[in-house]
């Protein structure tokens, strides 16, 4: 989708918002006189009113992308125009102020919106790359098809464990319930795999990846007495080493999902709160004329 | 305590299978989580959703908050246990059983075999809105941020500090709102005062805040004429022209013509009853010609001492001097056999490069023994300066002691004689056949004529005889005053005109001036404004650079040298500010009012 919402129409928004850029830098350059250029000019003015209403309609994707019903242009439309215009409003708005920065309330509100636009680039760069790794680490499948054989393998190895000795048993149904998907935010993010098992009597060992579990059952298997457990042992071997195949995809699943949403979490609020700073700033430059 | 878990499942055969996993545990946690000590999976079970732990006696289970479950069929987040309760959570069950020897608890877990992969999933946080994370909360938590520390607060210090309170520490106030650093000067006057010069809201910086201290900045258009101005420039604030917030770069003021020409270049329709000459720019017929300030005295009849001094502007053309001085610069500037004096000899220049150092007759005419006012026989005898009533007295005492008291004789002291020298000392008094005192009234008469219309006051003053039989109150000088800034309006920085091309020194004064031949005093010796234009315009051009126009031949007083082709040159460009002030001095607000009666 990504690339298509990139090359919209031609590269339309692409253009428009070059042009935009363009024309900014025209009006700055004819800031001539005695200051240097700053927004209390009729030419700062109207940069800054170009940025604040891009910045409004920015927002406005939020809301467009959720009315379905809307003919008001297609969200892929508006999604184009959503990321070449918000790249385009740093550099109006950095004309707009004549790139005056200093620890006030106005340069705060920039900030928010350089913030905003940089969380969307980080977004946009996400969106490039993940969706496509995320068919090739399901294999075509989804999610819920992975969770439906890992609940499965989790079935049938706690029976095939519950055939084995008290030590295997023990320590494949641990290892099973003490598995951990996904979690918080880092775990989420990081795939960080904090399972255990229970190796025997109160401990608990790790069991990142399931390895230790699996380097348990591989150890065991020798020392079967009999082929019928020998058999057991085998296929519980299988079993481990497929579900830790399933657990990888599952985690680096829940791994890119999040990359696509995470950037979401900074990008919305920061979104409402360089709204906020547009309206204080507006709001201070003229309460303090 | 000692636990007890035994699991049920039914086997391949249909049987039920049972998996006893004794552990050590200050409590069950009961959850879907993985750290749980009994991990019951699926929707409507919390990762960790109830805990079982001694009570007394017995045993309770309590739930963690928002959380329930059904102890023997009734649901609760609290209950105590006893044997043969039965817990159910998620279709899963625990049912509490007889502990065996050496276990202090036990109970009998069925899994819930109907288990879906939706559940399954749904017990692990698989996504982001299963985590702390909230867009909601974090958008409502930046606005409230970005709204208290951006406006809230710094608002309440503005009423803070109307109220004489500071502001609050290691909190934003209202130079949080700055636009920007201000000008050193005003960062050290108003500090973070922000109040000191925004009094009212939504309002601009009006002009009674920047008066409270620029008391001596006079308005471009003075109070009086206001009424007579009919531009809106006329009532201008401050800060239309003079931005702050910008640093240094606010001390920057305009520089562009235009400030002044759409105003001044139709005065008649802007400011007709001024009587102001229209000005389109620095070429010759688009700017008026010169006229400068002169004073005078009001009325020569006497008594001089009551008459006052009052200034007018007179058109450079047709301007003499009334300074009531005789002077020939001529003279002064004559090489040998005459005084062969420089102009830096008496103007000495100031140190703002524009003006010269008020002349007078001790720093300047007395100065290195010149024209100094001894008299008597070696000239051991000083009159006072502008105070002919006491020179008198002096004279009188003079001979009276000459010859009332005659020191003893001895040979006159060898004394330097300078430019009067020869007439100072050449009256020593005659032989005098009557009494002492009649002497010395007699030559004192003589001396005192002398001295006001021959070789004394003479020579520079006019000194008016009343007749009066009083010697004491016969004579009056007629005061001088030297006109110390003729352009009152204007800027003129000789410092930067000393060296013209390759002139100097008297020359470069020359090139402007014409005192060499200049015997009379009444004469302005300043250049007219065809001058100016020799070197300067409004635009760059081609013009005449005094370089290579006056080394060749001095110019006559003031007027324009024409140069040779061959010596054109880019000419020096001028803004009207480059002579001209917007806000006007004081003086020539004076000579405004002067003009204007």
């Amino acid at each position: 989708m990504f690339p298509g919402v990139l090359r919209f129409a031609q590269w339309r928004y692409l253009w428009a918002s070059g042009v935009l850029t363009l024309f900014a830098a025209g009006l700055y350059t004819t800031q001539g006189g005695t200051h240097p250029p700053r927004g209390d000019t009729w030419q700062g003015y109207t940069l800054g009113t170009v940025a604040a209403l891009m910045m409004l309609w920015l927002a406005l994707l939020g809301i467009r992308k959720r009315r379905y019903a809307s003919a008001l242009g297609s969200v892929q439309g508006w999604t184009s125009a959503h990321i070449y215009l918000g790249v385009a409003v740093i550099p109006i708005a950095t004309l707009h102020c004549g790139a005056h920065f200093h620890w006030n309330v106005h340069t705060l509100a920039y900030s928010l919106m350089c913030a905003v636009v940089i969380s969307g680039l980080f977004g946009l760069l996400v969106y490039l790359s993940y969706p496509r790794q995320l068919s090739v680490n399901r294999e075509g499948g989804s999610r819920s098809a992975l969770f439906a054989e890992l609940l499965d393998l989790d079935r049938r190895g706690r029976d095939l464990a519950q055939r084995c000795d008290p030590g295997t048993a023990i320590a494949v149904k641990s290892g099973i319930e003490r598995t951990t998907i996904g979690g918080g935010v880092l775990a989420q993010l990081l795939a960080i795999d904090r399972s255990e098992y229970n190796p025997g009597g109160d401990t608990s060992s790790t069991n990142s990846d399931q390895q230790a579990v699996i380097d348990l059952v591989a150890a065991r298997l020798p020392r079967a007495g009999r082929s019928a457990e020998a058999a057991d042992l085998q296929n519980l071997l299988l079993l481990v080493c497929r579900r830790q195949a399933v657990l990888r995809r599952i985690r680096r699943d829940i791994q890119m999902q999040g990359w696509l949403r995470i950037w979401l979490y900074g990008h919305v609020p920061l979104t409402f709160a360089a709204l906020v700073g547009l309206i204080v700033h507006i709001l201070t430059t003229f309460l303090y004329w | 305590m000692e636990i007890l878990l035994r699991y049920v499942a039914q086997g391949r055969s249909g049987d039920a299978e049972t998996l006893d996993t004794p552990l050590s545990a200050d409590a069950i946690t009961i959850g879907s989580g993985s750290g749980a000590t009994v991990q019951l999976l699926g929707r409507g079970v919390g990762g960790v959703h109830a805990r079982i732990e001694a009570a007394g006696a017995g045993y309770r289970i309590i739930c963690r908050r928002g959380r329930r479950i059904e102890v023997n069929g009734r649901a609760c987040a609290d209950s105590p246990l006893a044997v043969g309760d039965t817990i159910t959570l998620g279709g899963h069950r625990l049912t509490v059983i007889a502990p065996p020897a050496g276990f202090d608890f036990a109970a009998e877990v069925q899994p819930n075999p109907s288990i879906t992969a939706g559940d399954f999933e749904a017990a692990f946080g698989t996504n982001l809105e299963s985590t702390w994370l909230s867009m909601q909360a974090m958008s409502w938590l930046l606005v409230t941020l970005t709204l208290a520390l951006g406006f809230m607060i710094p608002l309440g210090t503005v009423y803070l500090h109307r109220h004489g309170a500071p502001s609050l520490r290691a909190l934003p106030d209202d130079a949080f709102w700055t636009a920007g650093p201000l000008t050193t000067a005003h960062a050290q006057a108003v500090g973070k005062r922000c109040n000191a010069c925004h009094r009212q809201m939504f309002l601009p910086v009006q002009d009674l805040a920047c008066r409270e201290c620029h008391k001596d900045t006079q308005d471009h258009v003075a109070e009086a004429h206001r009424d007579l101005v009919h531009v809106a420039a006329a009532n201008q604030r401050c800060g239309e022209c003079h931005a702050e917030h910008l640093g240094e770069a606010s001390r920057r003021i305009a520089e562009d013509d235009h400030l002044c020409v759409d105003c001044h270049a139709d005065p008649a329709r802007n400011f007709g009853e001024l009587h102001l000459e229209a000005v389109t720019g620095f070429e010759p017929r688009l700017h008026p010609g010169f006229a400068v300030m002169l004073q005078k005295l009001d009325s020569l009849e006497p008594p001089l001492a009551a008459r006052n001094w009052t200034s007018e502007r007179v058109s450079l053309a047709t301007a003499s001097e009334r300074s009531n001085l005789t002077f020939s610069h001529a003279a002064h500037l004559e090489p040998s056999p005459g005084l062969g004096m420089h102009c830096g000899d008496c103007h000495v220049a100031s140190a703002d490069g524009e003006h010269f150092q008020p002349q007078t007759m001790e720093k300047t005419c007395a100065t290195n023994g010149c024209h100094t006012l001894n008299f008597g026989t070696g000239g051991e005898r000083q009159l006072p300066h502008g105070k002919p009533q006491e020179a008198v007295w002096v004279i009188e005492d003079y001979f009276s002691r000459k010859y009332l008291d005659p020191p003893p004789v001895s040979a006159p002291k060898f004394v330097r004689r300078l430019p009067d020298s020869d007439r100072l000392f050449s009256d020593e008094p005659g032989p005098c056949n009557d009494s002492p005192l009649q002497c010395a009234h007699q030559q004192a008469k003589l001396e005192i004529d002398r001295q006001f219309f021959g070789r004394g006051c003479h020579l520079c003053h006019q000194v008016r005889d009343n007749g009066s039989a009083d010697v004491h109150n016969r004579f009056e000088v007629v005061p001088v005053r030297l006109t110390a800034d003729y352009f009152a309006h204007a800027r003129f920085p000789h410092k930067l005109h000393q060296i013209q091309g390759t002139l100097t020194g008297d020359a470069a004064c020359e090139s402007c001036h014409a005192q060499q031949k200049s015997k009379d005093a009444a004469q302005l010796l300043l250049p007219d404004i065809q001058r100016c234009f020799d070197c300067h315009r409004d635009q760059a051009g081609t013009n005449a650079m005094p370089g290579g126009v006056i080394t060749h031949t001095a110019p006559a007083a003031g007027t324009s040298t024409v140069p040779e082709e061959s010596e054109k040159t880019r000419s020096v460009t001028l803004k009207c500010i480059s002579c001209h002030a917007y806000h006007p001095r004081a003086s020539s607000l004076t000579a405004l009012e002067t003009t204007k009666r």
